[in-house]
């Protein structure tokens, strides 16, 4: 148990919180955080403040003292917060259907799912140490054995690790994404009984108390299975985000990605958006880094400044993100961000493109679709909606000198972490623009934030991509559009329905487009003409990565043409793929559909003309 | 921004030339209205009145600021104050360094990854308004930390400011109230209002925020009248400009005995104007006509310097320059290097022959190849006076094509000189070339004619053909060693006075290399030995 030396930690176990599941650390108990500076006193802030808001007595007895007058907040004080009483259900593990993919620990906005792998023979002394049997026996059912940790290692090293998905019941909203992301039926949503409750409550805190993962089970070429380790956690629970928010997860996978390679040696400066909202309200930081926010508009200027004095003071190597919504960095803090990208600064932008002003409840943003229905663009009778065509940050932000340029959406989580990865390293600035789900603007459920960036990216609304001016000097060089369906095509067809799959089915899943689609469903002309922008878009981006040149005119159907070579590859193969830097084992599920399945649970569609080229480049290989 | 600033508590101190704002029209020059607007922020906000000025309480600022974790805006007149030459004492580096202290001592730093801290936060019902209230802890230690600043600083320097300058208030029956250069205008004004028996005073204003109410009251309140001056205009406010809306408050709570005050039984009669909006000049002339306005219980709201209903009216416009000074003003065009000539010939006076001296130029909005007006005044004693000149010893006309449109004689006293660009060679040439009516004018008031063909020389030594039109103004200088007494009577050497010149270009030119500073002395040299008069005899004559 975190020790509290001050019997009156928050960090410790209390009446209220009996199994402290509200305490400092993700994956294993940590201490407060302490720092050494007149201006705060951590252990104070968080054993009466954070108390009294915890308590309920905050706005009535909390004094308007000095400690209030900054209002700064100590770093993971969102760690306190409990969040128990929100949902009326939460997920449930089902080990035996497991297969350790880490999408769901991944993909939770709100880190209330969490992994762990350990070695048999150590897990099983660890476990020996749970005093009481019946309790002793009830976590140890919620361990697996996936083949990814278990059987593969045990035969090649002759130890198998065991596995566990535990819950945070302090931290989980209960949106249900982590059961949506599980193809598996590893995991389903299931009543808060107290007896639920209870029994959660217990495994969290032996979850935390069994010890880390054991490092030999956590592979480093698996970007997934990043969120095994500890420092990977510098976005913790409790902040206040929507349940299921899109954001939310690209953030903390941000976090994670950076963490894991400069521990909290960075810092975070943000534009006023949700992202301020939901992590920034005191008194709950769910943040391990140092982190500011200035105003709506000038979080560019701010970090411009704020490298400039860490560059002052030999922090060089110390990364800054600069994050904001499409809001701040597309409309209001735009010149602000193309001054930070034309300054050849070392300083890492991060957008949460929702697509709108989330925040203030909707307003249309230029990164808006057309035909949107969004505040400054309502859907009524003389305008149906949005009807200016989006504006590309990505592709303007390509055009600054020498910038590092990404579009990524979180439920691609390899194109995710490679994103942010590759941004870190680029010795200049860059931009990542996300794709986010916001469940109220966007109408969709609270589930759908990671389905519905994948049919983002499916129907063309929001391609993937990478600029990396390392890779050449001409545009298809630096060009990626690698992670797209059918990269060579218009319109990706769902190999299962056999249909193309464009804007308008995109834009028929979400309600934010209800409005678009008459009684019997016919979409638009707003809709079509929606389409035909998603479309040039598209053929843009083709055209500057270089993948227009070799199709015959009048876009002809990839079947009709000549499949290459490949001979020494089919259907059901082990494969080696190679992503930019790593390579990956996996295994060609379908060479006609072109699909790929990785070992690190995440799957690759191309169309079947590309994935033959790959084999052909020795890209993808024979295991 | 500048409200996140202060509420973070970061001590950043803003120098503020301030400048009217864009409303009807753009204006670069001065005005208060754009500080005054951002009065509200949290900053504590300090006006200077000249250069001398704005460097002492940018000193004091700092050290206030870092003290109290509280903003400052230093501010000074644009234009007026910030691209004036004066004669200042500069602080020695390692004075300002004991002074202000080590930032490192006082600044915290609020991004530090070793000390992980969230700022700017979110706050709600809960605690936005704790916050926003216990802020006052920083702000109530402003005022103190301010005096002490102010000591110190006056006990190392010998130069004593305080939250304001009173001039001859104590037995004032009449008070000029103001921030800013014209200001130092008024205390001239003031000594010549009391040569005439107007028991006039003035109280400038130096510490805006916090603002000093206890002290203006106590300044003010044995007064009949006060006038308050303001450099903006803001009439939906009903009761005044924002500086008259203090006042006023400051008064209604010492009539009250309340807010700390000790209680008074009466309340000067209180005016209040408008002046020097986008640095209109503002001459001691309006100065007095506002004292008039005062004891003559004229209009409660005024402006000056213009013509509208509201407008003073100017009856009287003495030459308050101090005693035995010199005043010169140069007709030129923008791109002749006259303005930068100025500066030299100010640096040359003050630097060389130890004057104090006052250097300015009237520049418009416009870009090269327009007309430009500078003016330098030379004195034994500090200039106070900050208005365009109408008394000037010596005119310059760098651009003849002043002499055929507007005045460029007005105000050039008997006995006083031109000195003028010609490209003709005779004197006799050069005066048959002159309008009639500036004719009769130099010869009514016995006004001697230099001349010398600057153009001509310009390009005959500029080694590089864009400092051609550029080096025109610097032959100025040559004229002006040879007309003024200053070099004669400074005890130099030839080679003193000429190694001083050359310094001075140095510093203007040097870092344009040696040959451009070595061109530029060649132009003063061939300025001095080939300037050229029209002879009396000539002058007597029509031609
Ligand atoms: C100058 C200014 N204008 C307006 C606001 C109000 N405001 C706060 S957040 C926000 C919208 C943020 O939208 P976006 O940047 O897209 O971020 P999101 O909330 O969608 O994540 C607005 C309009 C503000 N804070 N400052
Ligand atoms: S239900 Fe939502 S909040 Fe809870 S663990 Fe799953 S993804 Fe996270
Ligand atoms: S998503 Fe499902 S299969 Fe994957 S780790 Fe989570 S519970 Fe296991
Ligand atoms: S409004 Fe949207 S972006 Fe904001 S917290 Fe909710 S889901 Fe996330």
């Amino acid at each position: 148990m975190a020790s509290g030396e001050n019997p009156k930690s928050m960090n410790a176990p209390s009446e209220r919180d009996p199994y402290n599941n509200c305490s400092y650390g993700t994956l294993v108990d940590q201490e407060y955080r302490l720092i050494d500076l007149p201006v705060l006193d951590v252990r104070a802030f968080n054993d009466s403040v954070i108390r009294a808001y915890e308590n309920g007595t905050a706005e009535k007895e909390l004094p308007a003292d000095l400690a209030t007058a900054r209002s700064l907040i100590p770093v993971g004080t969102a760690a306190l917060r409990d969040f128990s009483y929100v949902a009326p259900e939460i997920p449930e593990y089902i080990p035996g259907n497991c297969t350790g993919c880490m999408e769901c620990v991944t993909l939770c906005p709100d880190t209330a799912i969490l992994g762990k792998v350990q070695g048999e023979e150590q897990w099983k002394l660890n476990l020996s140490k749970i005093p009481d049997g019946a309790d002793r026996d009830m976590f140890a059912r919620q361990w697996s054995e996936p083949r990814k940790y278990y059987a593969g290692p045990k035969k090649k090293t002759g130890e198998g690790g065991k596995f566990t998905i535990i819950i945070d019941p302090a931290k989980c909203k209960g949106c249900a994404e982590c059961v949506t992301v599980c193809g598996d039926d590893a995991l389903k949503m299931i009543t808060k009984t107290d007896k639920v409750v209870e029994t959660i409550r217990k495994s969290h805190r032996f979850f935390k108390e069994i010890g880390p993962s054991d490092e030999q089970f956590v592979s480093d070429n698996l970007l997934v299975d990043m969120m095994l380790k500890e420092e990977s956690h510098v976005y913790v629970g409790g902040a206040g985000s929507c349940a299921g928010c899109g954001e939310g997860t690209a953030l903390r996978m941000m976090c994670a990605a950076t963490g894991v390679q400069f521990g909290n040696d960075w810092g975070i400066l943000a534009a006023t958006g949700c992202n301020t909202v939901y992590t920034s309200t005191y008194p709950y930081n769910p943040y391990l880094v140092p982190w500011s926010n200035s105003l709506f508009e000038n979080v560019a200027t701010f970090a411009a400044g704020l490298r400039m004095r860490w560059d002052q003071q030999g922090w060089q190597d110390r990364p800054i993100w600069c994050i904001g919504g499409d809001g701040a960095m597309f409309d209001i803090g735009f010149q602000a961000l193309s001054r930070l990208l034309a300054s050849g600064m070392n300083v890492n932008v991060f957008v949460l493109d929702t697509q709108v002003y989330s925040n203030t409840g909707g307003q249309a943003s230029t990164g808006t679709f057309t035909g949107q229905n969004a505040k400054m663009s309502l859907h009524g009778k003389v305008v149906s909606g949005k009807q200016e065509r989006r504006k590309e940050i990505a592709q303007i932000a390509m055009m600054h000198p020498r910038t590092y340029v990404a579009q990524t959406t979180a439920a691609h989580m390899n194109h995710f972490y490679r994103s942010i990865i590759d941004a870190l390293s680029f010795d200049g600035p860059s931009l990542v623009c996300c794709y986010t789900t916001c469940q109220p603007e966007h109408g969709v459920a609270d589930n759908m934030a990671t389905n519905q960036a994948r049919l983002a990216v499916d129907s063309r609304a929001f391609p993937l991509l990478v600029y990396d001016p390392r890779k050449g000097d001409t545009i298809r060089q630096r060009l990626s559009l690698k992670g797209n369906p059918a990269v060579n095509d218009p319109w990706w067809t769902n190999p299962k329905t056999s249909k193309t799959v464009d804007f308008v089915d995109f834009a028929r899943s979400e309600g934010r487009f209800a409005k678009q689609f008459d009684k019997g469903g016919n979409q638009s002309d707003t809709l079509l003409s929606a389409r035909q922008d998603r479309l040039e878009n598209w053929r843009l981006l083709q055209e500057l990565a270089g993948l227009l040149d070799k199709q015959p005119a009048g876009n002809a159907k990839p079947a009709a043409r000549k499949s290459a070579g490949a001979a020494s590859l089919k259907t059901g193969d082990r494969i080696r793929y190679y992503d930019d830097n790593h390579w990956i084992s996996g295994q060609i599920e379908s060479l006609e559909t072109g699909k790929l399945v990785l070992d690190d649970h995440t799957s690759i569609q191309v169309d079947s003309v590309v994935l033959k080229q790959a084999i052909d480049n020795g890209i993808i290989v024979a295991e | 921004m500048l409200y996140t600033i202060s509420g973070k508590r970061l001590p950043v101190v803003f120098h503020i030339g301030a400048r009217a704002l864009t409303s009807h029209s753009l204006n670069v020059h001065a005005g208060h209205d754009d500080v005054m607007s951002v009065a509200d922020v949290g900053w504590g906000m300090l006006f200077a009145r000249n250069a001398q000025e704005a460097c002492d309480l940018a000193l004091i600022a700092r050290r206030t600021a870092e003290a109290t974790s509280t903003p400052f805006m230093s501010i000074q007149d644009g234009f007026l104050t910030t691209h004036t030459v004066e004669t200042v004492r500069l602080p020695e580096p390692e004075f300002m360094k004991d002074y202000v202290g080590d930032p490192s001592d006082k600044l915290i730093n609020l991004l530090d990854p070793k000390n992980p801290l969230m700022s700017g936060t979110v706050q709600n019902q809960d605690s936005y308004m704790k916050g926003k209230i216990a802020q006052r802890a920083y702000v109530d230690r402003v005022g103190d930390a301010l005096l002490e600043s102010i000591e110190l600083f006056a006990q190392k320097t010998g130069r004593r400011y305080g939250l304001l300058a009173p001039y001859r208030c104590e037995d004032a029956e009449y008070v000029l109230v103001g921030m800013g250069s014209y200001m130092e205008t008024a205390e001239v004004t003031v000594d010549h209002l009391r040569q005439q028996g107007v028991k006039a005073g003035c109280l400038t204003i130096y510490c805006y925020r916090p603002f000093p109410m206890h002290e203006i009251v106590e300044a003010l309140k044995h007064c009949k009248g006060i006038a308050i001056l303001e450099r903006m205009d803001d009439p939906l406010s009903s009761t005044g400009n924002s500086l008259t809306r203090e006042v006023k408050a400051a008064f209604c709570d010492a009539l009250n005995g309340q807010m700390g005050h000790a209680k008074i039984d009466r309340i000067p009669m209180i005016y209040h104007g408008s002046a020097g909006l986008g640095s209109r000049d503002v001459r001691p002339g309006d100065l007095i006509a506002t004292f008039h306005n005062m004891s003559g219980g004229g209009l409660e709201y005024f402006c000056l310097g213009i013509k509208h209903p509201l407008a003073l009216y100017v009856k009287e416009e003495p030459d308050l320059r101090p005693p035995g000074g010199f005043s010169m003003r140069g007709h030129s065009v923008g791109g002749f290097g006259s303005v930068t000539t100025n500066k030299v010939i100010a640096s040359i006076a003050g630097d060389v022959f130890g004057k104090d001296v006052q250097a300015y130029p009237k520049y418009g909005s416009e870009k090269k190849g327009l007309p430009t007006t500078y003016y330098l005044t030379i004195a034994d004693s500090h200039v106070s006076t900050h208005s365009e000149l109408d008394r000037v010893d010596l005119v310059i006309l760098n651009d003849v094509n002043s002499l055929f449109s507007g005045n460029p004689l007005k105000g050039l006293v008997d006995q006083g000189a031109i000195f003028m660009q010609s490209p003709l060679e005779s004197p006799e040439d050069v005066w048959a070339h002159l309008p009639p009516h500036h004719r009769k004018t130099i010869r009514e008031n016995s006004i001697r004619v230099f001349f010398v063909d600057m153009v001509h020389i310009a390009r005959e030594v500029a080694s590089v053909p864009d400092l051609q039109m550029r080096m025109q103004g610097i032959v100025t200088l040559g004229a002006f060693l040879k007309l003024t007494p200053y070099a004669a009577n400074s005890g130099m050497s030839d080679e003193q006075v000429l190694s001083g010149v050359e310094k001075a270009l140095r510093k203007y030119f040097g870092k344009r290399g040696e040959q451009v500073v070595r061109d530029n002395m060649t132009c003063v040299q061939r300025g001095y030995s080939e300037l050229k008069e029209v002879d009396r005899r000539i002058i007597q004559q029509d031609p």
